[in-house]
């Protein structure tokens, strides 16, 4: 018998006692007069006894949508799914010998799957019970409606060999009891259908051994002292609602024979769970010599605030192209006079024309988005659409506010070598950062944080546009660029702090070769292995799997022609395998080079596009509290091509 | 490291309040566990400490994660030393909870759940006050039955509310009230706000906000 059912003071988590009871009424779970006295005793209080009705309600509503798919299915109502609603059309089988008319069934219906159909028969009986349990459970825990169990081919594969004995041992169909008996038997195994998930360790077991944080787990993990499931991140689609946001979205341009620039931006967690937007965006341009970049993040708590982020960037990539189109930096032979160039007088001004007027046209760039969201409110003022949304207010201009990073480039001839050169202005948090040929990091980025923890400041924000305030967060570089990253909180955060961070979040975009970079010869790579605690090649491969854990990913159902697991490197780990710092290996091509040979994130990534790559990397990597939407644009030196 | 939502339960374990009143406590204190558990941002955000006091204040479960959580056995007896519960309280969110530095994001402002059923058998004054002045947390304070007094509680913090009767059933929804404040809190902590306030969930019938 399961435990928590004999002691009648367990009533008080009603939770758990309400599964019992709403289980046991089906025929869920075994019968026993225990539960019958037990249930005299709660439904005493009028809270219990409502509490009962309205999980028992929800549980009602969610069966009936259950069966009635089947019927659909079985009248040949539905669109067709094909091969969800073949097992659909068991559901109507599965009632009818519940109900005893087992013996009216055509016999040859019974076996038309494929040579296993009896192992696959019990598989559907007792997927069906573990699936209505767990939907009945996550009823009664959460407020949000469990998804209808997914029957399809696909999630029933692979068939743990484990399983397929227990499967027989369970008996035949006709015997219900047997089966339910089965389930019991298995919850306290805890076995579940998934083949990552066959070990008996329970959530809890795992998080003490690794001593960090439990992983997004997909299915509820019964741990066997309680039948309460551990959290687990759900996906949920946004509802619609104006504007709309996708998912996700990623792009590139090739810049030159081996340059480009890549950006992804993603859904983070919470979001997915809530089932609301993304509030990211970004937008990247070539104009003349220029690549102009915008990146921004919408406040969490404002209705309209992707909304603000996409009209932002928008905004300023459009204006900047306009002002930056034909401008040419002036002709210097020499370092020297660049680094003379680049100095500011006391207002903060650039010394130099040329450069001054980037900067000018930045912080005009930040003005024009600023007067776009206004436009924009104004133009939303009257629409009931938004008033409703916005819980009965008028929109005004907080509601879309949002971040702003900014960021221009251009390549520059000095002396016979090839300069970068690259200016950048931000307002809010995120980060842009920029990583010299050599391996150095340059924090391009100032972020703003507000006066209370978590708070920040957006272009929406009183005096944040400010000549003055701008120029304070305007930032140059010049050197050989190896590569330029701008990106909201919710990557920046994960590689806090900023410096070195960012050499660690360069270094797992190439370990997991996201990007591509030249890799020198073997004997090279071997040669400057030798130095450190891994030796050689050979050595790298074998310590990998101390550097490289898998993930699943939180999706939704629709995207098929996506991992639902990646194999990400660590550059943290893997230079506390090398024994040696993160600085040093970012210099090191040959270090790098050995650390992202060997795999890719998963089969297949290679002959992805790298905006793809970096678009599935950005959506799976874990760090304990990131549940931010994530966004990150870089511009990288790469292969030659 | 990432940023964490530390809370603490500082719970009286006076003689009163041997017997019902202690099981429900320790009942609550459970539910309350396997309830924050099923919230995965709570999970990854929430952690949590348990001060209990009745003739000396005493640390039973330091500021630990969820999953790795071991419930305090709760044992009642003694006085009401409240004073030396907040000086502990404030002597434990000085060395556990972690300040925002250049090389670390520090964590979030803490929540404190502070629950006594009578008056204070110490000299708490001074402790309250500095509480108060330096408000190194979010605290709400709770009075729990006839027996306490909620104006002596708003020398503490202004966030005060009274339960009526200390019967089990008004402690467990205590508990739950308690449990929705802290999944609240943690999924609010988690977007960038433009205005940052805890905001509570409303307390269920059997609890009154003190104004």
């Amino acid at each position: 018998m399961r435990e928590g059912v004999e002691d009648p003071k367990q009533k008080n988590y009603p939770s758990d006692f309400l599964y019992q009871v709403i289980c046991w009424r089906l025929y869920l779970q075994p019968d026993s007069p225990e539960i019958e006295n037990q249930w005299k005793e709660f439904s005493k209080s009028d809270e219990n006894y409502r509490l009962y009705r309205e999980k028992a309600s929800k549980v009602c509503t969610y069966l009936t949508q259950l069966w009635r798919q089947a019927f659909e299915y079985k009248l040949h109502l539905d669109e067709g799914e094909e091969v969800k609603s073949e097992f659909l059309g068991f559901l109507w089988r599965y009632l009818l010998e519940w109900m005893g008319e087992g013996e009216n069934l055509p016999e040859q219906k019974k076996y038309d799957l494929n040579k296993e159909a009896e192992d696959y028969t019990q598989l559907f009986q007792k997927k069906l019970q573990d699936e209505l349990c767990a939907a009945i459970r996550e009823i009664i825990l959460n407020s949000q409606e469990p998804k209808l169990p997914d029957f399809s081919q696909e999630s029933l594969k692979p068939l743990d060999e484990n399983y397929k004995q227990n499967a027989l041992t369970q008996g035949t169909k006709q015997d219900l009891d047997v089966g339910v008996q089965g389930l019991e038997e298995d919850i306290h195994q805890n076995q579940t259908l998934e083949n990552q998930q066959t070990q008996a360790n329970s959530a809890l077991q795992e998080v003490d051994l690794k001593q960090s944080s439990p992983r997004p787990k997909l299915q509820p993990e019964e741990n066997s002292q309680s039948m309460q499931s551990i959290g687990q991140w759900k996906y949920l689609p946004v509802s619609d609602e104006i504007d709309r946001h996708t998912d996700s979205h990623a792009k590139s341009i090739q810049l030159s024979e081996d340059s480009s620039i890549i950006g992804a931006r993603v859904r983070g967690k919470k979001h997915k769970h809530d089932g609301t937007n993304c509030d990211d965006w970004f937008e990247f341009r070539t104009t003349g010599d220029w690549t102009i970049i915008a990146v921004s993040d919408g406040a969490g708590s404002k209705k309209f605030s992707r909304i603000g982020a996409k009209l932002a960037c928008e905004a300023a990539v459009t204006q900047l192209s306009s002002d930056l189109k034909s401008h040419e930096l002036c002709e210097r032979s020499s370092l020297n006079e660049w680094e003379q160039a680049l100095e500011r007088n006391k207002s903060w001004d650039f010394l130099c024309q040329d450069i001054n007027l980037v900067q000018e046209a930045l912080h005009n760039a930040m003005r024009h988005s600023l007067k776009v969201i206004d436009k924009e409110v104004k133009r939303v003022y009257d629409s009931t659409t938004y008033f409703e949304l916005n819980d009965h207010r008028r929109p005004e201009i907080g509601d879309f506010s949002a971040t702003l990073l900014l960021a221009v480039h251009t390549s520059v001839n000095c002396g016979g070598n090839t300069f970068d050169f690259v200016l950048t202005c931000q307002v809010g948090d995120g980060m842009l950062a920029a990583i010299h040929q050599r391996g150095n990091l340059y924090l391009l980025g100032k972020p703003d944080s507000g006066e209370h923890a978590g708070q920040t400041d957006f272009i929406t924000s009183k005096n944040k546009l400010d000549e003055a305030n701008l120029k304070q967060k305007t930032f140059a570089f010049f050197n050989p660029l190896k590569a330029l990253m701008v990106m909201t909180d919710g990557v920046a955060d994960d590689y806090f702090p900023n410096n070195p961070g960012m050499l660690n979040l360069y270094g797992d975009l190439v370990l997991n070769q996201v990007i591509e970079i030249d890799k020198p010869e073997e004997s090279s790579i071997n040669e400057t292995l030798e130095k450190t605690r891994l030796r050689n090649l050979a050595s790298v491969r074998v310590a990998e799997e101390r550097f490289r854990e898998n993930f699943e990913r939180i999706l939704g159902d629709d995207l098929t022609d996506e991992p639902r697991e990646v194999y990400l490197r660590s550059t943290a780990d893997y230079a506390k395998e090398l024994e040696k710092p993160i600085e040093e290996i970012i210099k090191s091509p040959e270090l790098l080079g050995a650390g992202a040979s060997g795999d890719p994130m998963w089969h297949g990534a290679q002959e992805k596009l790298p905006q793809e790559r970096l678009k599935v990397w950005l959506d799976s990597y874990y760090k304990r509290g990131s549940f931010d939407d994530r966004t990150l644009v870089i511009l990288y030196q790469g292969v030659k091509a | 490291m990432s940023r964490r939502l530390p809370v603490y339960l500082v719970l009286d374990c006076s003689g009163s309040m041997s017997g019902d009143p202690i099981t429900a406590v320790s009942q609550g204190v459970k539910a309350l566990l396997s309830d924050l558990r099923t919230d995965p941002q709570a999970i990854e955000t929430a952690y949590l400490s348990v001060i209990t006091f009745e003739s000396v204040a005493k640390q039973v479960a330091p500021l630990t994660e969820l999953m790795s959580f071991q419930e305090p056995v709760l044992i009642s007896g003694g006085g009401t030393s409240l004073g030396a519960a907040l000086k502990l309280l404030t002597q434990c969110i000085e060395k556990e909870v972690q300040k925002a530095s250049e090389t670390q994001k520090g964590d979030w402002k803490p929540l404190v759940f502070l629950m006594t059923d009578g008056q204070p058998t110490d000299s708490w004054e001074s402790a309250a006050a500095e509480l108060k002045q330096k408000r190194p947390a979010n605290i709400i304070a709770c009075a729990a039955g006839s027996g306490a007094d909620e104006y002596m509680l708003k020398q503490v913090t202004e966030s005060v509310v009274k339960l009526n009767n200390l019967q089990p059933d008004d402690l467990k929804a205590f508990f739950k009230w308690v449990t929705q404040s802290i999944k609240q809190t943690s999924q609010s902590v988690a977007q960038v706000m433009a205005d940052p306030a805890i905001n509570l969930p409303p307390p269920p019938p059997g609890i009154v906000i003190v104004p």
